[in-house]
């Protein structure tokens, strides 16, 4: 149960930690984070 | 007053603190008074044209000269190009080795201060002795180089010298003071070995690499303004000061190119000195000191040559944004098949690298929780690898157009762009992160309470990176614009350095109170070493190959839009020509280097006094 909720919680770090900065460098060089072009 | 001069470190350990004191402040004095020398002799040119201008002497202004074939000389019929081709290039390989060593040397110096290890020291002094021996004959190819470029090329140089100016007497000075204080450096290093002396000959270090670097700086400029001329308007008259010349478009992109590259083949070149060592060494623990040396020259070199794949993708941006048409000379034109060699170059250097680092691992038994691992990084390096070589837009005969099925292959096309390129970069970057990153873990047993957080953390860090990379590579690279393609790679290179920082910093937390086991230094077998001479040699060429990227973008230019070649080498060679040459040039350095060696390990020979056989027999 601990191994789980150490995995659950890094994959929770690790996935805002690159999303943040993806969001950040794209809206860095005034290209928003896009899906849809 | 003069005693403060001639002994200038005397009293510092005496308790003396006002004779030190006012001994370092001398020094500092005599450096700056020669910066300010420097400085004003640069300044100076610029001056006089102003008082001239003000006394209104009409004199025109020059601009640059239309070649004609007087402009040319040639040493029989030896072409001048190839002549200065190959001396220019072996001054650029020994200038980058002795620049970078003292670079690492004083780090090392340092670090041996702070851990109070005297290995650390020894090593520093004995990466300086191989270096010493290179210096001079740096600057006897630089001699070469100025004497065979004013000889063959008199009116180019002319007009060089017209723009740069006092400026060339700025590198000479400079020159003295980067002798004055390699050499003192050097030869004190047991002199002023304890205490505050040891930081005294520390601050040596430190000013030896700034002179050091400032040279890199000032020559640098030369070949920026080749090929990005500024501060000459368009017939190449002289319009800016020597700031405007200087601080011309790829001036600064290729002094951190340089800079960084010269560490990484400085690294690479001494771990092949103590590889040699190590190999031929007679006692295990001369072995072990060897290994534990090249050890440290590899790691050197990778480290310095993980951020550099970055500085060269700054310096080809800024050639596109200078010139689009130069950039695609480089990278889609006549030079395209040379950057697909410079991927397989790479490739090599990445694969020992990591090779050397998997083969080390056998140092220590507590490596045996990680091999399981090296397959995957292999794999990726290995496939990653491939989607580099890809080529993309090449010349091709009619036969190949033919045998591929168009002018780009239907399935093949894609891995031939940059945003397949940059994602295997990253990948390979990362996984020799992890090839690191696993060596530095082999020696120890984690005790801390939060062991399992702390690995899952790491291990979903890799996982997010390496998908962040491939996400941001395949969606912005194939399905959006090219704005969104290239800004998209900014954030892929942050992913590699997000990894690279939460590495070093999660071990850094991890590793406190973690119990050490024995590492075996010498334990590595001969094959693994023979990855240290892969690396300078891999390096050396693509230094070559790149350099002639580097010279050939300009094509049938001196100075890029400014003075046109109208001499008989105008033209570029086919590759195999261009190939032959650098290869020629990378070998001359390599038998050089085999020299430079050889003369470091004489000073330690001492012959054995000879055993008269007559009187043993009587």
């Amino acid at each position: 149960m601990k191994t789980l909720k150490n995995w659950l919680l890094s994959f929770v770090i690790a996935f805002a930690v690159f999303y943040l900065m993806d969001h950040a460098i794209m809206s860095m060089q005034g290209l928003p984070l896009n899906m849809t072009m | 007053m003069l005693t403060y001069l001639f002994k200038p470190f005397a009293n510092i350990e005496k308790g003396e603190t006002k004779q030190s004191l006012l001994s370092v402040i001398l020094l500092l004095f005599s450096i700056v008074s020669v910066m300010l020398l420097t400085t004003e002799l640069a300044w100076s040119s610029e001056t006089a044209s102003a008082v001239e201008t003000a006394e209104e002497i009409s004199e025109p202004i020059k601009v640059a000269p239309k070649m004609g074939p007087s402009d040319y000389r040639q040493i029989g019929s030896v072409s001048s190009r190839a002549f200065v081709w190959v001396v220019a290039q072996l001054h650029l390989f020994l200038a980058a080795f002795v620049l970078a060593v003292p670079l690492f040397v004083t780090v090392i110096e340092w670090i041996g201060v702070k851990t109070g290890d005297q290995r650390y020291d020894d090593m520093a002094h004995e990466f300086m002795k191989v270096s010493m021996t290179a210096y001079s004959l740096t600057a006897l190819f630089g001699g070469t180089l100025a004497l065979s470029l004013f000889l063959l090329y008199p009116t180019f140089m002319a007009y060089m010298m017209e723009v740069f100016g006092n400026q060339v007497i700025v590198y000479a000075m400079l020159f003295f003071l980067e002798s004055g204080v390699l050499y003192i450096y050097y030869y004190s290093w047991y002199a002023l070995r304890y205490g505050n002396k040891k930081y005294v000959h520390l601050s040596l270090g430190v000013l030896l690499n700034g002179v050091g670097t400032t040279l890199l700086f000032v020559a640098n400029a030369w070949a920026t303004f080749m090929m990005a001329p500024s501060g000459v308007n368009e017939a190449g008259a002289v319009t800016g000061g020597i700031w405007d010349i200087m601080r011309g478009p790829l001036w600064n992109p290729l002094n951190l190119h340089r800079f960084v590259a010269n560490i990484a083949f400085g690294g690479a070149v001494v771990g092949a000195y103590a590889g040699y060592k190590m190999l031929s060494a007679r006692t295990m623990a001369q072995r072990a000191h060897y290994d534990w040396m090249g050890y440290t020259s590899n790691f050197i070199a990778v480290l310095a040559f993980l951020p550099l794949p970055f500085a060269g993708y700054w310096l080809m941006a800024e050639i596109y944004a200078y010139s689009q048409q130069m950039g695609i000379t480089a990278m889609g034109g006549i030079l395209a098949w040379l950057f697909i060699v410079q991927a397989v170059l790479i490739g090599t250097i990445l694969l020992a690298a990591n090779y050397y680092l998997w083969n080390g691992m056998s140092r220590c038994d507590g490596s045996k929780r990680y091999t399981w691992l090296i397959k995957y990084i292999a794999f990726t390096l290995v496939v990653s690898f491939l989607i580099w070589v890809t080529p993309h837009t090449l010349i091709l005969t009619a036969k190949e157009i033919a045998a591929l099925g168009g002018s780009h292959h239907p399935l093949l096309g894609p891995f031939g762009i940059m945003p397949a390129k940059n994602i295997a970069v990253n990948l390979m970057l990362i996984g020799t992160f992890l090839s690191f990153q696993l060596y530095r873990r082999s020696d120890k047993e984690i005790t801390v309470a939060w062991a399992g957080f702390g690995n899952a953390l790491m291990a979903t860090i890799y996982i997010v990176a390496i998908a962040n990379v491939i996400f941001l590579g395949v969606y912005y690279g194939y399905f959006t614009n090219t704005v969104y393609k290239v800004g998209s790679s900014v954030a892929q290179v942050m992913s590699t350095l997000i990894v690279i920082v939460a590495g070093v910093t999660i071990d850094t937390l991890m590793f406190k109170g973690a119990k050490t086991l024995p590492v075996t230094w010498g334990k590595i077998s001969n094959r693994g070493v023979y990855a240290l001479f892969a690396l300078p040699i891999a390096f050396t060429w693509l230094m070559a190959l790149m350099g002639y990227v580097r010279s050939s973008v300009r094509t049938h230019w001196h100075v890029y839009t400014v003075i046109k070649d109208n001499s008989t080498d105008n033209f570029i060679p086919n590759i195999g020509y261009a190939a032959n040459m650098m290869t020629v040039a990378t070998i001359a350095f390599l038998i050089l280097i085999l020299f430079i060696f050889w003369v470091a390990s004489l000073s330690e020979t001492k012959q054995e006094l000879p055993v008269n056989k007559n009187a043993n027999n009587s």
